[in-house]
């Protein structure tokens, strides 16, 4: 009974294996049958995958750098924007002024050639 | 001293520039050999995979979709993997895009029937999937063609045993590895893979 059995699990496997050699061949058949249409497809989105891991590694690679630059150029921005409205435009209404009130005066270019003599002598 | 390069000498940053370069090129050197490798690798699978997801899902529109997703998948997450750990980390993604496409189709078909009709079959579609390239048998023998009952037979089966089959039977993964990529237990495998086996050998039994 046992030889029986062992017998029949022998033939099954045998079977088996037939059936999976011809399954193989037929499926590894149908795939060296593939279209070019197919294949060019395939061809296509592999490429694209790569390519976009290309441009990932890129963007990782750059990312840091402009990232600094970027940074910077919103630092200077904001500085040069700050030092504008509280800075350099009050300095130069104060210059602005002092500026129109020599123009505006009768005095002439020797009399503040010598102010601080002038100052001095009102001092003492 | 002698043996510094001339770029090097230089005042300033200059030494730093000049490794910072060769750096970057060995970085580039680097990532373009892992491209061709990746390449290589995906030029190997692509054609048993598509195969895969016609058989899995009977559309090769959708089966296109499938494997490209599971290629980026694989490169965006799993391309510093080593080689020996790329094809079942691509099966994995690809039967899991699979599975994701049933769902999606279950509740597609779902819908349909609340919409417009009176099937109330409540069975899972992943297991009972319909046959997309089902064919009547005496058109099946008529055919004679080894691939189309080849086809047909592996269409009918449900979708865990084919997809086990293939993994098993055609990439020639071990219990333990399709089981990972099934996310199922070895004995599911084994039990997948036998039930698989003796309807294909039902049905095949005649062309083989």
């Amino acid at each position: 009974m046992s030889n029986r059995n062992d017998l029949q699990s022998e033939l099954t496997s045998d079977r088996d294996a037939r059936l999976l050699d011809a399954v193989r061949r037929e499926l590894d058949r149908s795939v060296a049958a593939l279209d070019g249409q197919t294949l060019s497809r395939l061809h296509t989105i592999r490429s694209q995958t790569l390519e976009a891991k290309r441009r990932s590694a890129l963007a990782r690679l750059w990312l840091p750098v402009s990232g600094l630059a970027t940074t910077c150029a919103l630092v200077l921005a904001l500085g040069l924007y700050w030092h504008g409205n509280h800075g350099t435009v009050s300095g130069n209404n104060a210059d602005a002024m002092e500026d129109m009130d020599i123009l505006a005066s009768n005095e002439g270019p020797d009399f503040y050639a010598n102010y601080e003599f002038y100052q001095w002598l009102t001092q003492d | 001293m002698s043996q510094i390069p001339m770029s090097s000498r230089l005042p300033g940053g200059s030494v730093m520039l000049r490794n910072d370069e060769e750096l970057a090129a060995t970085k580039e050197s680097l990532a373009l050999a892992r491209r061709q490798l990746l390449n290589r690798f995906l030029a190997s699978v692509e054609r048993r995979a598509y195969r895969m997801a016609v058989l899995a899902t009977g559309n090769q529109d959708e089966a296109m979709d499938i494997v490209q997703d599971a290629m980026l998948k694989l490169v965006e997450n799993y391309g510093d993997k080593p080689e020996p750990d790329l094809a079942p980390l691509f099966f994995c993604i690809l039967q899991s895009r699979i599975r994701d496409w049933y769902r999606r189709s279950s509740v597609r078909n779902r819908l349909r029937s609340w919409l417009g009709s009176d099937d109330d079959d409540e069975t899972d579609a992943l297991d009972q999937l319909p046959d997309p390239a089902a064919r009547a048998p005496d058109e099946l023998l008529a055919a004679r063609g080894g691939m189309v009952a080849l086809e047909s037979a592996l269409g009918a089966l449900p979708l865990r045993q084919q997809q086990v089959f293939l993994l098993r039977a055609w990439e020639g993964l071990d219990v333990k590895q399709t089981a990972q990529i099934m996310q199922c237990a070895e004995g599911s495998v084994k039990t997948h893979y036998s039930r698989a086996l003796a309807s294909l050998r039902e049905k095949l039994g005649e062309h083989v």
